[in-house]
């Protein structure tokens, strides 16, 4: 099978033309910053932050109902009781492993 | 043929994965035992533990590990890791997630327990899922990492047999206003407990400091955690609201944590006088039992939450990512003390991905130092500062895993990181 040299030139253009395809996908998967799962998700959370209908906690009418009907204020008496807790010191488990040497 | 010890012994030789089926299953690539503990022990039983036949002794978990138990206190090189005991870990599961080889393995779940409950006709079963649980579980089925599901997921709730659910988002939001508010008292000298207030969001910086740092309890804010809340309130007003008998309500709470399993069984949550949250569930196990129920994730219907406790803001949705609790109280504390709207609602600085991250806002003339720690390495300079009394701040979140909730130690894992799967 004989080539001329007019095909010859035809297939270094389109040779070419890909060649200058593929380059530039390359040059455009290099230059897309990588972002991690960390980053993806807190993008995500922010985005979705800023399509929600309130953004402020005290906005929320779920809120103001359950004040009104049920604690009547922030930091009430059935609120302390619901709302609020106390917490346990467990230093004496942590030395105790230090003397056994664990830790 | 008779079960003998013998017999037994002679399957478990033949059938390795036949005893190892029975006690463990795998959700998302990690082994999760079927071990529910009662109430009583549940300080004394581990909640992580490295499976020693696959620890490749990488050290990921050694690096990552905020206490140092994973290590122990002869560190040689070539020895395995392993939880050397409950008391000084935390529960974070840091480890879980950053293992390459998917070595270690939850030891408690109530999959079994949840099941149980929505086949029991009596009770009333009620799903509370947290804010970073809607951000991660897509990806279990095919979506972008960050990408919002919540209505799918509520749809895969209410086809997994849960009866009601009620948004962890709105407990989000309550805790906002009380913490809010306990911090406004404390500057004003209303409740008389010291400054910097840290947040009590975090199960595992409250067992952090329960166990390593007792003299900073004061420090604490003496609210619930949001799902310590939202149990309460679910077994009280809820109830109410439902005509339902509390004692006939079984509250399940969704989460991205490990931690929030030692949180759930602690003896301080049972204010509506039962225990307020009944299980715990991360958002691997949720994904496993939509996976086992064969529930078409992608295709379903987007719903919403129940009402009454149902209806969230923006700020309870950002309670998922480190910073998230401190610019939702920013907010709130803004309007609170001066009385005017706040326009603009983003707070840049407490954004971000350093391991801490400062502030100061001014408030009628009033100037606010706040700080956001991100893992619970990076929190040692402010632990110090405030031990010594001498922390410029008034409000201190920590959140134990880097980046906050969605990087917790339940969600799914991270493919880039893993060898397995």
């Amino acid at each position: 099978m004989k080539s001329s040299r007019k095909d010859f030139l035809f297939y270094i253009i389109i040779f070419f033309g890909y060649f200058a395809l593929i380059l530039s996908k390359i040059k455009h998967l290099l230059a897309m910053p990588y972002k991690s799962l960390k980053q993806k998700r807190s993008e995500g959370v922010y985005y979705f932050d800023k399509k929600m209908k309130f953004r402020k906690s005290q906005d929320n009418p779920a809120i103001k109902t359950l004040y009104k009907e049920f604690l009547e204020y922030p930091l009430s008496h059935r609120s302390h009781e619901l709302l609020h807790t106390h917490y346990v010191n467990r230093s004496s488990r942590v030395l105790s492993l230090k003397k056994k040497n664990i830790i | 043929m008779f079960i003998t010890r013998k017999n037994l012994l002679k399957t478990s030789i033949l059938f390795p994965f036949l005893i190892s089926c029975n006690k463990y299953s795998k959700t998302e690539g990690i082994y999760v035992s079927n071990n529910v503990p009662n109430n009583n022990e549940y300080d004394q039983i581990y909640y992580l533990q490295v499976n020693q036949s696959k620890c490749h002794v990488c050290h990921s978990c050694a690096e990552v590990c905020p206490t140092g138990i994973i290590n122990g206190k002869d560190k040689t090189p070539n020895t395995k890791h392993t939880i050397h005991h409950y008391d000084a870990c935390v529960n974070c599961g840091q480890c879980l997630v950053n293992c390459p080889y998917g070595a270690i393995q939850e030891e408690v779940s109530f999959i079994r327990d949840i099941e149980k409950a929505i086949n029991d006709k009596n009770k009333t079963v009620v799903a509370m899922p947290a804010p970073a649980v809607r951000y991660a579980i897509g990806e279990a089925f095919g979506y972008e990492p960050g990408f919002n599901t919540a209505g799918k997921m509520f749809s895969a709730l209410r086809e997994l047999g849960f009866d009601i659910i009620w948004d962890n988002e709105f407990a989000a939001d309550l805790t906002v206003i009380e913490e809010g508010t306990e911090l406004i008292h404390r500057i004003t000298g209303k409740i008389n407990k010291p400054l910097p207030q840290f947040t009590s969001c975090c199960p595992a910086w409250i067992k952090y400091i329960e166990s390593f740092h007792p003299e900073l309890i004061p420090h604490l804010s003496t609210c619930k955690s949001p799902i310590g809340m939202l149990g309460a309130l679910a077994k009280t007003y809820g109830a109410k609201k439902i005509n339902k008998n509390p004692q006939n309500i079984y509250t399940v709470s969704i989460m991205p944590c490990i931690a929030k399993k030692f949180e759930g069984l602690k003896p301080e949550l049972s204010s509506s006088r039962y225990r307020d949250i009944d299980a715990t569930i991360n958002t691997r196990e949720l994904a496993y039992m939509i996976k086992k129920a064969k529930i078409d994730y992608k295709n379903l219907n987007d719903t919403e939450a129940d009402p009454f406790l149902g209806i969230s803001t923006g700020a309870a949705t950002i309670f998922g990512v480190s910073g998230g609790v401190m610019e939702a109280a920013l907010r709130f504390a803004y309007e609170a003390v001066s009385g005017k709207i706040l326009h603009t609602v983003e707070f840049e600085s407490v954004r971000g991905e350093k391991g801490i991250r400062e502030a100061s806002v001014k408030i009628n003339g009033h100037v606010l130092n706040v700080c956001v720690v991100s893992g619970l390495k990076n929190a040692q300079p402010i632990i110090e500062m405030a031990t010594k009394g001498n922390s410029k701040y008034h409000f201190i979140e920590v959140m134990t895993c880097p980046g906050g909730c969605i990087n917790g130690g339940g969600q799914p894992l991270d493919p880039d990181n893993s060898f397995i799967l």
